[in-house]
């Protein structure tokens, strides 16, 4: 049930993410403006620190001023924020390494702190690197919405996943054949629909995530899927 | 299509079956397999109490391009002093090819009954099918043809020799289905008939965990005695989960006699389903139902409610 909340919750959040971040440097601006900033003072350099390597990376440190003031919001102590900022750094490098690698990470910071962000906030609801870099493997190359396509992928697996735990290489597979299937990015969350009709039939999870993966991976539809399971509940 | 009798239990071999598919059940499977077997206590207003076990299992074996799938199972229903008793087995072999975007695949299963589970008027019942199911998939429609025999003994045997052509195409979270299917049937009696049923399926998935089907067509029989029955099958159905653990699904359907426009068969069954334990490969679930059956406003009807434990197994 919390599992399903928690997911519930993220996937909102991952819908309100219409505004990306902007560029510059936001971090030591927020130090300088926040009210509650004088509290954690003694964090500033690392802080700081932590938002030059985005800036570095190729992503605006506005992804970390957000951070630091929800931080500020919900009175996190100095060292907890630090730490956190310090592990959120080094997510949003693997983010944007990835991206860069398949030459996927946009020259517009915005732009590419949109991408990091949705990819970042999947990270911290316990999606792993691997399963982003499957999909944005995955995806049709030659499209510029590639690494959205990726992305709405592994959002959809994981809110699958939420409801219906699978094992790690369950979950890469799954968003794998979801990035690199003839679905429209549309129809993906149709898939939760599909895991609930046939759990409440009594089909385990893998059994109807290995289907899946066989049948969106060879071009079939969500239509396709839901004939190959209904076979498996057939009684003679 | 139940009926109120009262019969002697068929204790024996139906219910050894049961037993032995349960304990194959419980076995892991090497192949990827699925398996389910449930103790249930069942009350009905009509047909009493009684214990129900059952057992099903099914392994498929898959190459590159060619599958087979064998399942089969058992279920008994012993009912106590002054209930009717009832029993079935079944088993069914599939075996499908792939090349691109069509599948074939043939399908063959049998099975055999006694007490209330299918006609008790017709004593024991065995039932022969085959049917080959050729399909091409698309990425927003695809397309299928099954020609099938089927072929029933017992005091209303017969032999069905049948097809149905169907499409899907999806559209948003919807799938539409529009489908015909025409079938000649020989009765052992000397008679004869013809069923054309063009239908249409709805089904919604949604983006949350919720699905819904709907379906409704139209049946003309022509019997060989010259009458002619028009008739509405209809149906919906639900299923869904609230969380990983709960799991729920609402069936309802309807015959729809045109002629006088009552309905001739009409049922609503309702299911919870929890997940009380996750099992190191499978889970044990505890389900509570609840259906009501109808044969028309003067036919036989009763409410049912089970209760008891499922072992889901892969």
């Amino acid at each position: 049930m919390i599992r399903g909340l928690a997911g519930a919750i993220l996937s909102i959040a991952l819908l309100a993410l219409a505004a990306a971040p902007s560029s510059g440097q936001e971090a030591a601006a927020w130090f300088e403006r926040a009210p509650g900033a004088a509290g954690y003072a003694s964090i500033r350099g690392a802080a700081e620190a932590a938002a030059a390597r985005l800036r570095a990376a190729g992503l605006p440190d506005g992804l970390l001023a957000a951070r630091l003031e929800e931080g500020a919001r919900k009175r996190i102590a100095p060292e907890r924020l630090a730490a956190a900022l310090a592990d959120e750094a080094v997510r949003y490098e693997a983010i944007a390494a990835e991206l860069s690698s398949r030459g996927l990470l946009p020259e517009l910071p915005s732009e590419a702190g949109g991408l990091a962000e949705r990819a970042g906030l999947l990270m911290r609801g316990g999606t792993a690197l691997a399963e982003i870099a499957a999909a944005l493997d995955a995806a049709p190359r030659g499209s510029a919405a590639r690494a959205e396509r990726a992305l709405s992928a592994v959002a959809a697996e994981f809110s699958i996943h939420a409801r219906f735990p699978l094992a790690p290489a369950e979950r890469i597979a799954l968003a794998a054949a979801l990035a690199g299937s003839a679905l429209g990015e549309e129809r993906f969350a149709s898939l939760l629909a599909v895991f609930a009709r046939y759990r409440a039939e009594g089909l385990p999870a893998s059994r109807i995530c290995s289907l899946s993966v066989d049948i969106l991976g060879a071009g079939g539809s969500v239509e396709g899927v839901e004939r190959e399971l209904q076979r498996r509940i057939r009684r003679p | 299509m139940k009926h109120d009798i009262r019969r002697p239990a068929p204790r024996g071999a139906l219910l050894r079956a049961a037993w032995l598919a349960a304990i194959l059940a419980a076995i892991p499977p090497a192949l990827p397999a699925e398996a389910k077997s449930s103790a249930l206590a069942v009350f009905g207003t009509e047909s009493g109490a009684a214990f129900e076990t059952s057992a099903w299992g099914s392994a498929e074996a898959l190459g590159k391009s060619l599958a087979a799938r064998l399942s089969g199972g058992a279920t008994a229903s012993i009912g106590l002093p002054g209930a009717e008793s009832s029993g079935e087995a079944g088993l069914s072999a599939e075996l499908s090819a792939s090349g691109g975007r069509t599948v074939a695949l043939l399908r063959v299963d049998g099975g055999i009954a006694d007490g209330a589970a299918f006609d008790a008027e017709a004593g024991s019942v065995g039932t022969f099918g085959a049917e080959i199911l050729l399909t091409l998939n698309g990425p927003r429609c695809s397309f299928s043809l099954s020609p099938r025999l089927e072929r029933r003994s017992g005091d209303e045997g017969r032999t069905e020799y049948g097809g149905g052509i169907g499409a899907s195409a999806s559209a948003g979270g919807f799938v539409l289905k529009p489908k015909a299917d025409a079938s000649w049937t020989e009765w052992d009696d000397g008679g004869e008939s013809l069923q054309l049923l063009p239908s249409f399926g709805l089904s919604w998935y949604p983006g949350f965990p919720l699905s819904l089907s709907a379906d409704a067509g139209f049946r003309r029989s022509w019997l060989s005695s010259g009458e002619v029955l028009d008739e509405l099958p209809c149906g919906i159905s639900c299923y869904g989960a609230a969380g990983d653990r709960l799991f729920f699904s609402l069936d309802a359907y309807a015959l729809i006699d045109l002629e006088d426009g009552d309905f001739s068969e009409a049922g609503v069954a309702g299911e919870l389903s929890l997940m009380l334990r996750r099992l190191s490969r499978g889970e044990l679930r505890l389900p509570i139902g609840l259906s009501w059956d109808s044969e028309g406003p003067e036919g036989w009807d009763g409410i049912a409610i089970r209760l008891g434990l499922e072992l889901l197994l892969d």
